[in-house]
């Protein structure tokens, strides 16, 4: 979804890196299918406008797979994006730039400043809007999702899926769900998005109310009636 | 998966479940190959979109860069100091043997000789690459005649000779020609040893101290000259000392040449070298340890009488004495026993000890980048053994050379 301007691609922090050592090389996909944004093309705003002509012609996006920044960002649309954006250039905020140092050695100067980024817009394209956002906290330490949204066919991201762990992300996850869609925590737009999953483990709802997360904990044995077959067959 | 390479056609093979040794660590990586050499898989995918045509389970074996021995002078009833008519065939006989240690390339060794076996053995020698017919030549490391008359140990004492009279030309006079030798072994207190030690590092012959009484300032002043290894450590050398420690003192000497690094070779076949000894020289200075075999042409065979150049060799177990004597000459260890003992005695990592027989002799070589490391663009030699460090298989330029069968020969 996103990639450094400037690091050059077989640097071990680009993203191009990470995404072969912890996904690519572990599965057997057909190097054709994977696009990932070049952050030296000659012309990045004309890269830009091709990949997303690329998702386009791929039907637009199944699963879309995020977390979240501590400024509550989503890939790289840092605090006062707009919410209708496209995939473009964007300068990194102070923040973005300062948890990105230990990739770094810890030197800001070798960090990046810019990055080529889908936009919120992108991600949020639809056709029909529906407000279900479902969160599922974790019980204890494991990490567990449910998703009990309304299906909507005319989506063109069909699935929007956001992992938030860490006490350091509490205060962005409160941000995104608890208060009002608002561009300066941008990952809060998917509240607006028909299908949206927040996975995240006990220490990111620390900054919620307790009440949000008993809610959600609670979906647990509404989850477990799903998925038990023996059970639902009797309901019907 | 059919792949789609804009660079070449080459089949590209990876090899699977199994750990690379690359960096200094084992590592849970596929290793992938293509046209003889190690390949980028990354570069692959996103500059050419790439993708492997054949992918090889290795079982969860280790997989480490072949070994590199840089003193072996014989094997299987070949000595490569006598000068027979089927030579050619007996240096053959011995690369292709030595796959089986786990041997991917390697310096053939002559021990002191008269003048007229060098001109008879050495243009027969030619450097070559490794393949299916055996070990790849990196050249021939003459150990002697230039040595000391005190520290001859199994070397023929008539056949000793000095320099003194025309240095570097005497040198060459005895030899014949430098044209495939890599290594030449010699005694740096004698006579005009600066200027000959100056005029083959010049000429990119590895210069190596052995069978020598030098204290440590001659043999500092031989390393400024450009001498960079030290022949089977301990052995036809003084002792260490504490007040001069001789050669072996250049370990921790702080005369070195900046940038520069002195390796030794040592022969780690539990007999050479106490394992005390082994683990001393190891923790003085593990960056510059060489494991050699220095075998000899009883080496793979029953014990009995063998020949070394000139002299009679008596051998019982994995002893080996000039006949007759208690002098040591020459081991009959394998170089993947080496290794295994390397480890044991020091119980040091797997790492270190496969690094010793291959990281290190490559980078004193100076063939590093090609050679002795699985990095990418560097030559495919490559040995899977299993977690004792026993050869399973071994592969030059990417193809398999040798296989462990099931019988265990």
């Amino acid at each position: 979804m996103d990639e450094y301007v400037g690091l050059p691609r077989n640097h071990p922090e680009s993203y191009h890196s990470y995404m072969w050592n912890n996904f690519f090389k572990h599965i057997d996909i057909d190097p054709n299918n994977a696009h990932i944004l070049d952050g030296n093309a000659p012309d990045l705003q004309a890269e830009c406008d091709a990949f997303e002509k690329k998702i386009e012609e791929a039907g637009g996006i199944d699963l879309f797979v995020g977390g979240i920044g501590p400024d509550g960002h989503i890939a790289f649309n840092e605090p006062g994006s707009s919410l209708s954006s496209r995939t473009r250039l964007k300068t990194l905020a102070m923040d973005t730039i300062l948890a990105n140092a230990k990739y770094f050695d810890g030197d800001l100067s070798k960090v990046p400043t810019m990055a080529l980024t889908v936009g919120v817009g992108t991600v949020m394209d639809a056709r029909e809007v529906r407000t279900h956002l479902v969160l599922v906290a974790c019980v204890f330490s494991r990490l567990v999702g449910i998703d009990t949204g309304i299906e909507s066919k005319e989506t063109f991201v069909l699935q929007v899926m956001i992992l938030i762990t860490g006490a350091h992300k509490a205060f962005a996850l409160y941000k995104a769900i608890e208060e009002g869609v608002n561009h300066m925590w941008t990952v809060s737009a998917f509240q607006q998005h028909p299908r949206t999953i927040f996975v995240c483990d006990e220490d990111a709802t620390l900054e919620l109310r307790v009440k949000t997360v008993k809610y959600f904990k609670g979906l647990m044995h509404v989850h477990n009636k799903l998925v038990d077959p023996l059970y639902s067959m009797k309901e019907n | 998966m059919p792949s789609n390479k804009s660079v070449s056609d080459a089949p590209i093979v990876q090899f699977t479940n199994c750990r690379i040794l690359r960096d200094h660590w084992l590592q849970r990586e596929d290793l992938w190959v293509r046209e003889g050499k190690i390949l980028n898989p990354e570069k692959l995918f996103f500059d050419e979109k790439g993708s492997a045509d054949v992918q090889l389970d290795c079982k969860g074996s280790i997989i480490a860069p072949g070994f590199i021995d840089v003193q072996i002078n014989g094997g299987f009833g070949v000595d490569f100091s006598l000068a027979t008519d089927d030579f050619k065939s007996g240096i053959d006989l011995v690369s292709q043997k030595i796959l089986s240690h786990g041997v991917t390339s390697f310096c053939p060794t002559l021990v002191t000789s008269p003048p007229s076996v060098y001109h008879q053995v050495l243009p027969q020698i030619s450097v070559r690459n490794g393949g299916a017919h055996g070990a790849g030549i990196l050249g021939a490391h003459l150990e002697g005649p230039f040595i000391s008359r005190e520290k001859k140990g199994a070397h023929p004492e008539h056949c000793l000779r000095t320099f003194e009279a025309g240095a570097f030309q005497d040198l060459l006079n005895t030899y014949g020609s430098l044209d495939c030798v890599r290594i030449v072994t010699l005694a740096p207190e004698m006579k005009r040893s600066s200027e000959v030690i100056r005029e083959l590092t010049k000429r990119g012959v590895c210069v190596s101290l052995g069978h020598s009484v030098a204290n440590l300032s001659q043999a500092e002043e031989a390393v400024q000259h450009g001498a960079t290894f030290i022949t089977h450590l301990f052995n036809a050398m003084l002792p260490f000392h504490h007040r001069d420690p001789g050669i072996v003192g250049l370990l921790t000497s702080d005369k070195i040449p900046a940038g520069r690094r002195v390796f030794y070779g040592m022969i780690s076949d539990g007999i050479h070298t106490n394992p005390a000894a082994l683990r001393i020289a190891h923790r003085a200075h593990p960056k510059g340890l060489v494991l050699v075999t220095d075998a000899i042409a009883g080496m793979g065979l029953a014990p009995g009488r063998h020949t070394l150049g000139q002299q009679v060799v008596e051998i019982d177990g994995l002893n080996t004495y000039i006949a007759g004597t208690k002098t040591l000459s020459g081991s009959v260890a394998t170089m993947d026993t080496c290794v295994r003992h390397f480890q044991e005695a020091t119980g040091c990592s797997v790492e270190t000890a496969l690094e010793a027989a291959s990281l290190h002799p490559a980078q004193l070589l100076g063939i590093e980048h090609n050679k002795g490391t699985l990095n990418y663009d560097s030559d495919a030699d490559f040995l899977m053994l299993n977690d004792s460090l026993y050869v399973q298989a071994t592969y030059i330029a990417g193809q398999e050379v040798w296989r462990q069968d099931a019988s265990g020969m």
